[in-house]
């Protein structure tokens, strides 16, 4: 260090104030050295560690600032003027959107009225914590219905920050709710709307979102029996590398669609990738490795739901006063099929 | 009427880093011991603070918080998100659960603020702590052996009942409560099992019913909890119910109209009666007439408006994001003013 003045210095992620030749001050280094990162009323000093090194006081930020964040390091030597030291302020290139929808699901132009939720998928990371302002689903006349989402905090994304699950009110949604008396279900059998998602939301980068999305659909009748897998029709693999389909009469829950099928084989797991085709209503189930002959079982958990939350043997909604609900369980449900022929050319 | 509390000590484990992945969801078991909910971490951490001096007496109030907060991190306040509030009860500071960054990567951290409005950061590290990782749904393991983890349980709530931590949570994908009660202190052996909470609506229909938020009560000297589901206002559930693999029903007792969710609530009483303050989506401010609210019976019509346990609106507070009690006669309130959100303390109503 040179002789001189006092002087604040950055180096690396840390900053040096120098001289400082006393004891350390009575009342915390941040009493003679501080760095700002906010000039707004009553901005306190950055979070951080001190020590000394020599004649320096060194001051390491808890996080590395935000490049674009203009600093100001402040230090009172003793016995000399206060010196003040900008750092930073690099503003960042504006970035061009590059983030999109890139699905929503169900996928089918026609939802029913009991929806419970759907998925909406980004090309990148989105930020988290302003969702509701940027989702709008819209009457037939384009105006805005509102009241019709379970508004969470939180947010329902999954790990990555990509997906987000939407829930429909599920008291508008439950027969016998006040919400379901007063209001009556979130979308209305016989309507259209139209989803809208406007590019004023950001992605984590900062990045507004390349386009607006928006999906019409029109709302068909409620679903609200149970998952029946005696309705599903299995078509054996044509092929050692083909897959297993499985044609479903009604929408399956897209999430779990993909993680409740598994496949055994004499007792073993088969590994196997589940995909999702004709809006959700066919699995496309691909081994892993191609499929050896003989008798297979397909599987689908208890947790499976349709689109409306109905589970294999338990309708979303149970009706105690019908005696075929009973004391309805979900369960999981086996299927046999047979993989054979796979050797003729 | 009390809130549930006895004494605990939880067992040191200095032996890692508590990784909190995110801070979802924040409540105080005695002595100081600060639990926080990690949504995406799947588990709970039980942090021994230490904090159980009295920090004082005086209100508590930040202005402009996410800003402040910003600037302590060399961020900007866009930057900044907030989940959670909780008063250490041991000792009237102020705990906040923050996100630092904008996506689901934000770095998660603990940040205490004391009477004063000085604001300082929990070292993760140096505190003692315990966690336990919440045990996924039976049929959620298969998530990650194809390598498809895209299933979340987000915490929404978690509380300090009978030496037990009860969390409430909701998935990002299949409709269930995944309510879970764990004896506290945290041993390895006891995971916390996922318990179905069930809805009745009057009489006929019954679905599960995530918990959204919920406040320790005490019934008849028994341990409750007062909750609120994602699609209802105001339900009884006994502790004594909630063990691994039950299939619980909540007990419907007060309707509070239309399009409303609770947000938060407090417990708390003021000149002899008992009261509960709760914080709302869509309605602002209730106070309600907690007065023998063991006598409401189960809300089994169908009704078109509201039952059940009354309530007034407190006009005078808007903008109420979360409630927790400062101390007998005040309440520690996250307020969001337009763009900007506050700490305040007001008084009890």
């Amino acid at each position: 260090m040179s002789e001189g003045g006092p002087r604040i210095e950055r180096a690396g992620a840390a900053f040096r104030a120098t001289p400082w030749r006393g004891a350390a001050p009575d009342d915390g280094w941040a009493a003679v050295f501080a760095v700002f990162a906010s000039e707004r009323d009553g901005a306190p000093p950055l979070f951080g560690r001190y020590a000394r090194a020599g004649e320096a006081i060194v001051f390491t930020p808890r996080f590395a600032p935000d490049p674009a964040l203009r600093l100001r390091a402040h230090f009172r030597p003793a016995g000399a003027e206060p010196v003040t030291a900008w750092f930073g302020g690099v503003p960042q290139p504006p970035r061009a959107p590059t983030t999109r929808v890139v699905s929503l699901t169900p996928s089918a132009a026609v939802w029913p009225e009991n929806l419970l939720r759907f998925y909406l998928t980004f090309s990148a990371p989105m930020r988290i914590g302003e969702a509701w302002s940027h989702i709008r689903m819209l009457d037939a006349a384009g105006r805005p219905m509102g009241g019709m989402f379970v508004e969470i905090d939180q947010e329902l994304w999954d790990p990555k920050g990509q997906r987000l699950t939407v829930l429909l009110d599920p008291a508008r949604i439950k027969r016998g709710l006040v919400d379901h008396i007063n209001e009556g279900p979130p979308l209305a059998a016989g309507g259209r709307c139209t989803l809208e998602i406007d590019a004023y939301w950001r992605d984590a980068a900062g990045g507004l979102l390349a386009e607006p999305f928006a999906k019409t659909v029109t709302i068909g009748p409620p679903i609200r029996a149970a998952l029946d897998p005696a309705a599903w029709r299995l078509t054996p693999p044509a092929g050692p590398g083909e897959p297993l389909v499985v044609d479903v009469p009604r929408p399956l829950d897209a999430a779990l669609a993909t993680r409740a099928f598994s496949v055994r084989r004499d007792g073993a797991d088969v590994p196997c990738q589940v995909k999702l085709d004709r809006e959700e209503t066919r699995l496309l189930i691909w081994p892993q490795t191609p499929w050896t002959g003989g008798p297979h079982t397909l599987r689908a958990d208890a947790v499976l739901e349709d689109i409306c939350g109905n589970r294999i043997g338990r309708p979303f909604d149970i009706d105690r006063h019908d005696p075929a609900q009973g004391d309805a369980a979900a369960r999981p449900a086996e299927i046999g099929f047979d993989v054979s022929n796979l050797s003729r050319p | 009427m009390a809130q549930s509390g006895d004494t605990t000590t939880l067992e040191r484990s200095r032996s890692q880093a508590a990784e909190l992945k995110s801070a979802s969801a924040l409540a105080f078991a005695p002595n100081g011991v600060l639990l926080v909910g990690d949504s995406l971490g799947g588990a709970v951490h039980a942090f021994e603070t230490g904090d159980v001096t009295s920090s004082g007496s005086g209100p508590v109030q930040v202005e402009d918080l996410t800003g402040k907060i910003a600037a302590l991190l060399g961020t900007t306040p866009d930057q900044v998100r907030v989940p959670d509030i909780a008063v250490n009860p041991a000792s009237g500071n102020v705990y906040l659960a923050v996100a630092r960054g904008a996506g689901a990567d934000a770095e998660a951290l603990i940040l205490k603020v004391d009477r004063s409005g000085a604001i300082t950061e929990l070292d993760q590290d140096a505190t003692p702590h315990t966690s336990i990782a919440l045990v996924d749904q039976p049929d959620a393991d298969k998530v990650d052996r194809r390598g498809n983890a895209l299933r979340t349980d987000t915490i929404t709530d978690l509380g300090y009942v009978d030496g037990k931590v009860v969390v409430a949570g909701l998935s990002n994908e299949e409709f269930a409560s995944t309510l879970r009660a764990i004896p506290c202190p945290f041993s390895s052996i006891e995971k916390g099992a996922a318990i179905e909470i069930w809805h009745g609506a009057h009489g006929q229909y019954e679905t599960n019913a995530p918990i959204r938020t919920f406040i320790p009560y005490e019934f008849d000297g028994k341990p409750e909890i007062l909750a609120s589901y994602t699609c209802t206002p105001l339900v009884r559930i006994a502790v004594e119910k909630l063990t691994p693999g039950a299939k619980v029903m909540g007990m419907t007792i007060a309707e509070l109209g239309n399009m409303n969710r609770p947000l938060d609530m407090i417990a708390y009483r003021k000149d002899g009666v008992d009261h509960i303050l709760m914080a709302n989506s869509n309605r602002g401010v209730m106070k309600l007439d907690a007065t023998d609210l063991g006598s409401y019976h189960q809300i089994t019509d169908k009704i078109a408006g509201t039952k059940g346990v009354p309530y007034e609106t407190i006009t005078a507070l808007e903008g109420v994001r979360r409630l927790d009690r400062l101390d007998d006669g005040h309440a520690l309130a996250m307020v969001a003013t337009g763009e900007a959100l506050n700490l305040t303390t007001i008084a009890l109503p």
